[in-house]
């Protein structure tokens, strides 16, 4: 269980987050919604141990993150970010087995092993890149990179997925699929995932809990129906919008009133 | 490459490249500016230089004296710096970084420069400074790269060329205060010299050169995940400062024992890795280990050409692998 | 008075026209008979067709050599200029300094105004000389590669510096003590020489350096005599086949103490095993001038001492 107590992050003297509790639950898709800068990246990166916290406690599993080695959180925490620019050729299924890392008994010159193959070669399928294993990344539409990136994530086999900003740049069709993975993720391995991301439709259509986030601050975080409302997100987006039941899927639809400013 | 890099294929590609290193090693013994039986001397190498098999005293001496210990520094020398290079490579993430580019290779020279200068009589004060040196101009980098979004690899490019003509100016400066006679003799070292006594140096040299692959090759796992991105290697589970520190000090030893020993040759850090990953796929676990064996093959065959061509004078050996390095690097650049 | 019925305007202005002209006449400057600076014509070692003035009052050495050679002649007293290596005799010493032999002050050059500026090739100044040249600064190389050249170099700033007399007198007296020492070893079978310019790395003289010659001269005969080059960098396995039965280290003299030692590659040469390593002092040696005689005696007397036991 991956856990935020009170978390405060400043850089400087400015407060990039101030007092964030939240607790990530098994089988859990949690969502961060908010403006840019509202610290939503800054909190996912003190969650996995990347940004250090000014004050506050992250725990996994109860330890403290500080205590653990980097191997040991990356058996359990997996981060799907935007994927840095790939400038030596690597295929599809190398860079999945990258994720195989955190497992590997000898780190230093250690080769993998048949399990580190076959979750690698289960999680392709997962994800439909089995096709695509012997091509370079580079070769690969963006859509089908960010699904690599994801397997990747899901080859570590940890409990815990922080996304971040999964679906930008994804077309409407990928969006689907990715998130559809991370919801069978968390519905059949129980994992908790955090998903970062500007799209409150989207959101509201996967995630079990929504956390609204502004200047650093969580100004409520609930299932999706009772956090998406005309006034909780006028506060925070400073825009009106109208809030109304998806047709199909009865989620909580929200849409803009362009040109009409409270 | 599209096959997937496994314990075996490294096996078999560093064996092979360990044989072609040995024969090389034999056949070049055979060649220099002065003649040699060439079955007598293949009969007293084979011996272990135990047996002269009919060579002269002269002869035996200038093979085992001379020859075959400058062979072995050629390796030496050629292997830490295609290791380093290697190495930077993937921690950098740029196929263009090399210890010479990076200010390494001068910040390694000055060392020696100082050593020369200041404790002349003293051999061991010339790796000794010129790690330090290297090992200095590495952090002096390292800082200066350092931005507020953290160093991206393009800022610690631009870091190592500030650096490295900062110090290529130093050298010049401190060249220009020496007198005349020894001008000469520090140009040609500045370009690769392997022609020095070799007594003290090669042992030390060796050693730094097979614990340095070694130890880089141990790490080759993280090497492998930081060459597509730092932050992504932290993820998984990559201890990213630990391995950072490790690339540095064991480059700047590599780099520092090469350039005591022998001055700056240059493009084998640049070259023979990319040689290496063209052929045999960027996987660090099978790169490193064969850049290094590549890079011995490379710099021996090089010195061969040095003291041979114009004998029994010689060229600087430098100039050698920049004339082969060049026109290979263009090539390579055209073909990917 | 203007108004004056004689007074008419127009001649007052052509007579005051006239006046001033003939004013200007009388102040203009006497014109000078032609100066024609007496000029002397030279060839010197790098082919070059000279002109130098006939009389020349200043002069600048850029090389310790040279130096030498003009003090040696009786012109020190002319030599307004010279590099920091010029240390002998001990007058050049306070002669004014324009930098090193390689790279020597322009400026501080052209600033002691001098009429010749003497170099030997070794400061390899090419792009120099065009520079001085732009200033009306004659240049003159010299460049022996062996005795006779040094002789020729000594005639030639003897011819300079107008001090032929003395210039030819110096040559005579060198050449006479060289001729001897060549008759004294001409008995005795040539040495074979190693001659070590540099240790580490290892360079030696080759078939232009004018040591070579004096290797000769003093009966011994360089196994790198026929190496192309002046000071090429040699490999250590042909200085270990060459077995040479002497050494000669040239070493001490303005340049310090380095180069005293032979290299590791001659160990077990026949020169070291019986202890017929020579130092001579370095000034002897690589300054082509007056004392290469010294050095050529005292190379003679290492290589063959019966020669010269009186």
């Amino acid at each position: 269980m991956l856990e935020a107590r009170d978390v405060t992050i400043k850089y400087d003297e400015r407060v990039a987050v101030a007092n964030v509790s939240l607790r990530l639950a098994a089988g859990e898709i949690t969502a961060i919604i908010g403006p840019n800068g509202a610290g939503k990246s800054t909190l996912l990166r003190a969650l996995n141990g990347q940004v250090r916290r000014s004050s506050g406690a992250v725990l996994l599993d109860g330890e403290p993150i500080e205590k653990l080695s980097r191997r040991a959180i990356g058996r359990r925490i997996a981060v799907v970010a935007q994927e840095a620019e790939l400038r030596f050729p690597v295929t599809v299924l190398e860079f999945v087995l990258g994720g195989r890392f955190a497992w590997a008994s000898n780190a230093g010159w250690g080769w993998e092993t048949e399990k580190d193959l076959s979750v690698a070669g289960a999680v392709l399928r997962e994800t439909e890149l089995t096709d695509l294993s012997g091509r370079l990344m580079n070769e690969l539409s963006g859509g089908e990179r960010q699904r690599a990136v994801l397997a990747r994530a899901l080859a570590t086999e940890a409990a815990h997925l922080l996304l971040d900003e999964p679906t930008a740049n994804l077309d409407l069709s990928h969006q689907s699929t990715l998130l559809s993975l991370v919801r069978n993720r968390c519905d059949q391995h129980q994992a908790a995932a955090l998903v970062v991301t500007h799209d409150i439709n989207l959101a509201a259509q996967f995630a079990d809990q929504i956390v609204l986030m502004k200047h650093g601050q969580v100004l409520d975080a609930g299932p999706p129906q009772a956090v998406l409302t005309p006034e909780l997100l006028r506060e925070v987006f400073e825009i009106t919008v109208l809030v109304d039941a998806h047709p199909v899927t009865s989620a909580p639809r929200v849409t803009p009133v362009h040109g009409r400013r409270s | 490459m599209t096959t997937r890099v496994t314990l075996r294929r490294t096996l078999i590609a560093c064996s092979a490249l360990t044989l072609a290193l040995v024969a090389a090693i034999v056949a070049m013994s055979l060649l220099g500016s002065e003649p040699l039986p060439a079955r007598a001397s293949l009969c007293a190498i084979f011996s272990a230089g135990t047996s002269p098999c009919g060579l002269s005293r002269d002869q035996y001496d200038i093979l085992f004296q001379l020859r075959l210990p400058r062979i072995l520094l050629a390796a030496a020398v050629g292997g830490s710096l295609a290791t380093a290079g290697a190495s930077y490579q993937a921690l950098l993430r740029n196929p263009l970084a090399e210890p010479y580019l990076l200010g390494v290779s001068n910040g390694a020279a000055v060392g020696t420069m100082v050593a020369l200068v200041f404790f002349g009589t003293l051999e061991w004060s010339r790796p000794v400074l010129a790690f330090g040196g290297a090992l200095i101009a590495t952090l002096a980098v390292y800082q200066l790269a350092r931005g507020r979004a953290g160093t991206t690899p393009e800022r610690l490019i631009l870091a190592g060329v500030i650096v490295t003509t900062f110090l290529s100016s130093v050298i010049v400066f401190v060249t220009t205060l020496m007198d005349a006679t020894r001008i000469r003799s520090f140009n040609f070292w500045l370009l690769g010299d392997l022609s020095g006594p070799t007594h003290t140096l090669l042992p030390i040299v060796i050693a730094i050169s097979v614990v340095g692959t070694v130890a880089l090759t141990l790490n080759a796992r993280s090497l492998n995940l930081l060459m597509l991105g730092e932050r992504d290697a932290f993820d998984l589970g990559v201890e990213v400062g630990r391995v950072r520190i490790l690339v540095f000090v064991v480059a700047s030893l590599l780099v520092g024992s090469s350039v005591a020993a022998s001055g700056s040759v240059g493009y084998v850090g640049l070259v023979v890795p990319h040689l290496v990953r063209l052929s045999l796929g960027s996987d660090n676990r099978i790169s490193i280990p064969a850049a290094a064996l590549g890079g011995a093959l490379f710099v021996i065959v090089a010195d061969t050409v040095a003291r041979t061509v114009i004998a029994p004078r010689e060229l600087p050996v430098g100039a050698i692998t920049a004339l082969i390095g060049a026109p290979l690097f263009i090539y390579l650049l055209k073909r990917v | 008075m203007f108004s004056s019925p004689h007074f008419q305007p127009k001649r007052l202005l052509s007579l005051a026209l006239a006046l001033l002209f003939a004013t200007a006449l009388a102040c203009a400057p006497a014109p000078k008979p032609e100066t024609v600076t007496a000029t002397q014509q030279l060839k010197d070692d790098a082919g070059r067709n000279v002109t130098l003035p006939a009389h020349v009052e200043r002069v600048i050495t850029l090389a310790p050599n040279l130096t030498e050679i003009v003090f040696a002649i009786g012109a020190g007293n002319r030599l307004v200029g010279d590099t920091s290596y010029c240390d002998y005799p001990a007058e050049a010493k306070n002669v004014a300094k324009v930098g090193d032999t390689l790279h020597p002050s322009l400026e501080r050059i052209i600033a002691l105004k001098p009429q010749v500026v003497l170099i030997s090739t070794a400061s390899q100044l090419e792009t120099f000389t065009q520079q001085l040249q732009n200033q009306n600064i004659a240049v003159f190389v010299t460049d022996p590669h062996d005795l006779d050249g040094v002789f020729r170099s000594i005639e030639q700033v003897g011819r300079i510096m107008g001090e032929e007399q003395q210039a030819n007198a110096l040559v005579q007296k060198l050449r006479d003590r060289a001729n001897a020492v060549e008759q004294a070893v001409k008995q005795e079978p040539p040495v074979r020489v190693f001659y070590q310019a540099s240790g580490e790395p290892l360079y030696t003289a080759g078939h232009d350096a004018f040591v070579t010659d004096l290797i000769r001269r003093a009966g011994g005969i360089s196994v790198t005599a026929e190496i192309p080059g002046a000071w090429p960098k040699f490999s250590n396995e042909s200085a270990l086949a060459a077995k040479p039965a002497a050494i000669i280290l040239p070493t001490g003299g303005s340049m310090g103490a380095p180069n005293s030692t032979p290299a590791e590659a001659l160990r077990s040469s026949p020169a070291v095993q019986t202890g017929r390593v020579y130092k001579i002092n370095d000034d002897h040696l690589a300054r082509p001038g007056p004392r290469v005689v010294d050095g050529l005696e005292e190379m003679a007397r290492a290589l063959h001492p019966e020669a010269f036991k009186q």
